[in-house]
């Protein structure tokens, strides 16, 4: 389309310029035209030519009447004058038209030939006879010029006519040619006001897509939020203005948000994020001076001004929660969801406000490490948590290569007899400046920064060496994280290990929980089975604080149960745990798989668990964890005669270090 | 057609030898001027004519074959000889054509009082004996209708009013 216009408006300006040069030509004509018509005029020289011969002929004939001397002078004037008359007939333009036709011509030589042969009479006009003969020839004279006159006459409207002719022509020549101006005039007139039209939608486009672009960079594709680049510019702006009130930051997080993105799509995800933003705009709406964004992922923040402080902002924070976990009616179905708000707010003495989003975030994290799908306000003790958290993290890989992570072993006792049949080896870190610090703070933080699997590693390591030094009826447990069983050298890492300390893989035992299991569960019993072919025990930890516990049963051919301690700590208040463990515990035995409880505390637990049939327990009524010169120091005191295989232990607790 | 002009010319000059008003002898009065002038009216021989001083014009016109050399008087000179105080001027000729013509046409165009025609007085015959030509070569505007029919052969008198 706009190369068609481009081309008929180049063939608009070609016209033109034809048109022009055909107008200037025209008008160069026009002048020829109009010279033409200025032409010496024919007729009125034959006219003049036709009047003085009759001139002639009157005075002739008054001379022959009077007798009069001037009549005869003024004749032989006039002779004079007709002769000069066809002297000028015979020369110049009417020369010219005399010898455009040869019948003129032949008749205007006879003409003159004629006049010739009259002078000898006009000189004789006295005589009668002279001037009779004259009267008579001057007759046929009168009536050739007339004829040439007459002619002349004729050849002059002859040419008006063509000139006017050639003047209408040229006239309707030059009615098309400013048809065809105009015409062109008005196409390249269209042209530009289209190419204006055109530019000015282009520039309307250009401007909507900058105006786009800028939106882009300030606001969230997805819900159309603040992204976090506008929030703090807003933020800013809002604690520069000495507005009432103080400002408040709310950080708040979808708990569980991965979960829906893995088990109902992205686009599941991406509609769910999109209604919780709206959700979190229409609430934000209804207070004043308060807007929310979106910071990626799960992660939304709002900035509202209180008046009454922490209280105003707690009471807000819990509307927004409540009014989050509304179910979302989504197009791939309902979904609910917890939403967990991290509140901080700005105090008068606060030396710099602009770490109040940080602080909130802060508040959200403490918040979901410890009561997710609540709302937790910003204390300072938070800021050294977090001090305290990126120490250990930044440590830990340090700490596991200088053995200042290492296993403490808690014993598992055979409840009829007391005799140790095995202990769990349990990652302790004593940190030279921080102290002791317990595994549900490190392996956390080992598992959210990646570096679980050296720690599980150098602890499998550590426990398999370590136990090659205690009596060989005593099995080590070891627990697996999940970042260790979907890796693909796990059974070369294990064998490896067995290899390289000596430890009998029938007394190593691998404890993994029922949640490892669920995340890739085909791959992860693969795994489980060719580690079991390496001869290798396999526990499943944490039992029945699961979803399916029994399928998982028939899954794996397990070769220990361990029942959570959350059933021991119940069994005396409440006897249905006591008939669940005593279910379990029947139900194992048919299928030919040990059981251990754990968390036996007292003597009344041992001693409901040994009524049920429970005959391996674990808890602090048999021990702590502890180091290994302890446990051999038990193992020791706890000794029935001594098979050969203690020696070695006795060995150990002459020469290790005397610490308890 | 040019042995007709020859036999014309030939009847022209013994026209003009046997004509009592031909230039001639110089003696004969060949024009008359009256009107708004001084005294009224003069008259002028060929003599009197060239004693005022005599210019050449060459130029084509539609009455003659190529480029003809006319020598006489101009018309602004015998105005002002005569003392003319007149914007127009009647002339008139022998055969009784007459044409008025504005005197600052005459004088501005440079019009002359033509006695000779390639060198030789000019008889009746040959538009004598004075034609009043304007420069058409000089001023190509001039050749139009209009300054044809100011160009006045076998001119007899001049009238100013």
């Amino acid at each position: 389309m706009i190369t068609l216009v481009r081309r008929l408006a180049i063939v608009s300006v070609l016209g033109l310029a034809a048109a022009a040069v055909a107008y200037s030509h025209l008008i160069v004509s026009h002048q020829s035209t109009v010279e033409q018509a200025n032409r010496y005029d024919l007729a009125w020289t034959g006219f003049n030519g036709r009047l003085e011969v009759t001139s002639l002929r009157e005075r002739v004939a008054r001379f022959a009447a009077t007798g009069d001397a001037a009549a005869g002078d003024e004749a032989k004037l006039y002779f004079q004058i007709v002769v000069g008359r066809l002297n000028t007939w015979g020369s110049g333009e009417f020369g010219k038209f005399i010898a455009s036709s040869p019948l003129r011509e032949a008749r205007f030589e006879g003409l003159v030939r004629d006049l010739t042969l009259l002078e000898p009479l006009v000189n004789q006009i006295h005589e009668d006879g002279a001037r009779l003969q004259l009267m008579r020839d001057l007759v046929a004279i009168s009536t050739a010029m007339d004829r040439i006159g007459g002619e002349a006459y004729s050849a002059s409207l002859n040419e008006a006519d063509a000139v006017r002719n050639a003047l209408r022509q040229k006239l309707e020549v030059e009615t098309w040619i400013t048809g065809t101006l105009l015409t062109l005039g008005t196409l390249l007139v269209v042209f530009l006001l289209v190419q204006n039209r055109w530019l000015s939608r282009a520039n309307a486009t250009v401007a909507e897509s900058a105006a786009n672009h800028a939106f882009l960079a300030r606001h969230d594709a997805l819900t159309s939020l603040p992204n976090r680049l506008a929030f703090h510019d807003a933020f800013a702006l809002e604690i520069e203005r000495r507005a009432a009130g103080r400002v408040a930051v709310l950080a708040i997080d979808l708990d569980g948000f991965k979960a829906i993105n893995d088990t109902l799509g992205h686009s599941a995800g991406d509609a769910l994020l999109v209604a919780v933003g709206n959700r979190l705009t229409r609430m934000v709406g209804l207070w004043q001076d308060a807007s929310a964004a979106r910071f990626g992922g799960d992660e939304f923040v709002v900035v509202l001004r209180v008046e009454d402080g922490v209280s105003e902002a707690v009471e807000k924070a819990e509307n927004l929660r409540r009014a989050l976990a509304e179910p979302y009616r989504l197009p791939d179905g309902t979904v609910v969801i917890q939403a967990t708000i991290g509140v901080a707010v700005a105090t008068p003495a606060m030396p710099d406000p602009l770490q109040l989003p940080d602080d909130a975030d802060l508040a959200l994290s403490h918040a979901k490490s410890r009561n997710k799908g609540t709302v937790q306000v910003f204390d300072v003790t938070m800021r050294a948590d977090l001090t305290r958290r990126r120490r250990i993290e930044a440590d830990i890989i340090t700490a596991i290569a200088l053995g200042e992570i290492a296993p403490q072993y808690q014993p598992q006792v055979d409840m009829e007899t007391g005799q140790i049949i095995g202990v769990e080896a349990l990652a302790r870190w004593t940190h030279p400046i921080l102290g002791r610090i317990g595994p549900d703070e490190f392996v956390p933080i080992a598992e959210s920064s990646g570096k679980v699997v050296e720690l599980g590693r150098a602890i499998l390591e550590k426990a398999c060496a370590e136990a090659t030094l205690l009596p060989a009826d005593v099995k080590v447990s070891v627990n697996l994280s999940v970042a260790q069983l979907v890796r693909d050298d796990l059974v070369d890492t294990v064998s490896e290990i067995l290899g390289r300390t000596g430890l009998a893989p029938s007394r190593l035992k691998l404890e993994v929980t029922e949640t490892i299991v669920m995340s890739d569960t085909e791959r992860c019993i693969a795994t489980l089975h060719k580690l079991k072919q390496l001869g290798v025990a396999i526990a499943l930890d944490d039992f029945g604080t699961g979803y399916s516990a029994l399928s998982y049963l028939r899954l794996f051919d397990w070769d220990e149960l361990k029942v959570d301690r959350s059933f021991v700590r119940s069994i005396g208040s409440d006897p249905h745990s006591l008939s669940i463990i005593q279910a379990v515990v029947g139900l194992a035995s048919q299928l030919g798989i040990k059981v251990t409880v754990e968390g036996v505390e007292t003597e009344e637990q041992r001693n409901l668990l040994r009524h049920v049939g429970c005959r391996i327990g674990q808890g602090y009524l048999f021990g702590a964890a502890m180091p290994l010169t302890a446990l051999s120091a038990r193992l020791l005191r706890t000794a029935l005669p001594a098979p050969a295989s203690r020696r070695a232990h006795l060995r150990l607790v002459e020469t290790g270090s005397p610490s308890t | 057609m040019s042995v007709i002009l020859r036999m014309l010319f030939a009847l022209a000059l013994c026209l003009g030898l046997s004509d009592p008003s031909a230039a001639g002898d110089g003696k004969a009065i060949v024009l008359t001027v009256e009107g708004n002038i001084e005294g009224e009216r003069q008259t002028f021989t060929i003599a009197d004519l060239e004693a005022m001083g005599t210019e050449q014009v060459t130029t084509t016109t539609p009455w003659h074959d190529g480029a003809v050399t006319f020598e006489g008087v101009a018309v602004a000179r015998l105005l002002e000889h005569v003392k003319a105080k007149g914007e127009t001027a009647e002339v008139t000729a022998l055969n009784a054509y007459f044409v008025d013509i504005p005197t600052e046409d005459l004088i501005r165009n440079g019009a002359v009082l033509a006695l000779k025609r390639d060198g030789n007085y000019m008889a009746v015959t040959d538009k004598g004996p004075l034609f009043l030509i304007y420069p058409f070569d000089a001023n190509p505007a001039l050749r139009t209708e209009l300054h044809y029919s100011r160009s006045v052969w076998q001119v007899s008198s001049i009238a100013i009013r």
